[in-house]
């Protein structure tokens, strides 16, 4: 069964940054462009994780993460939180509202798999076989 | 709560756009100190604001409408040419929202709490950002090989 990731941010350059990081892995990747609609995918899709942005029009992050923990099928969903910055203010208030990790803008792809796979399983996609 | 004058301002956003540039784009940029602005064909120019109690203040990241698209292109992984308007703008908003963070994140910590907008895009010629009366204006000049761009902060100490 693939890894179900939820990519929520308002930039669809990240987004595709996202996707395009877990494009060697068995993964499936689900996306939202703001709070309101990553809830409703999430309640959808239930992935096995949520790789979530902080300032986001219509809805931010941290208002989608605390109706996500209202929810009793999505509050044990392990969430990343993306945020721009790495202010110690900004990230003791991520860390009050629950996240498993958090990660900083810019960022390399690699340090995004590192985070992920301490939480869910990342398996690698089997090499495509040529056939003669 | 620490003074903070406009080279402090200067060496954090320098930093931070060099830093960004490098782990985001993998491209090297070189800072060329102060320089307003140069006029361009066509601009695309990406904005965050942020405010609090204390300090208020726009960031601006121009490129031209050329250097915007390989950017987007380069971080896309796709030919300049297939890159739609809208796709480089969100890169461009995408850069300026992330070196606005810096600045906000240095701010924060020096105790000058302040909350960002979402990023705008403007795109388009012969145009130039103003400041109101008793906005301190900062104008960095960058180049990336023959690409010349420009970091502007808008700043107010309440």
């Amino acid at each position: 069964m693939p890894t179900k990731i939820l990519t929520v941010d308002d930039s669809r350059t990240i987004r595709l940054i996202v996707t395009r990081a877990f494009r060697e892995y068995d993964c499936v990747i689900c996306e939202g462009s703001n709070g309101e609609e990553g809830l409703a995918v999430a309640a959808k899709e239930k992935p096995d994780l949520i790789i979530l942005d902080v300032t986001m029009p219509v809805m931010d992050g941290v208002t989608m993460l605390t109706k996500l923990k209202e929810d009793p099928e999505l509050k044990a969903t392990p969430v990343i939180m993306l945020t721009a910055e790495s202010g110690q203010d900004n990230i003791l208030q991520i860390a009050r509202i629950g996240v498993r990790d958090y990660l900083v803008k810019p960022f390399k792809e690699d340090r995004l798999i590192e985070k992920v796979s301490r939480i869910v399983p990342l398996v690698k996609k089997a090499p495509a076989v040529s056939t003669p | 709560m620490q003074t903070i004058n406009t080279i402090d301002i200067q060496e954090v956003v320098t930093a931070h756009l060099l830093q960004l540039l490098d782990t985001m784009f993998s491209i090297k940029a070189v800072p060329l100190g102060k320089s307003v602005p140069e006029a361009e064909p066509e601009r695309v120019s990406g904005s965050v604001g942020f405010g609090g109690e204390a300090v208020a203040g726009v960031v601006y990241i121009h490129l031209s409408a050329r250097f915007a698209a390989l950017l987007a292109a380069g971080m896309l992984g796709t030919d300049p040419q297939s890159l739609s308007e809208a796709e480089v703008n969100d890169v461009v908003g995408e850069l300026a929202n992330i070196l606005s963070g810096g600045l906000k994140s240095w701010l924060c910590d020096a105790s000058f709490s302040c909350a960002a907008s979402t990023p705008v895009v403007i795109r388009g010629s012969s145009f130039a950002i103003e400041s109101s009366p008793g906005v301190e204006r900062l104008c960095l000049e960058f180049s990336s090989g023959v690409n010349r761009f420009w970091v502007e902060v808008h700043f107010k100490f309440q």
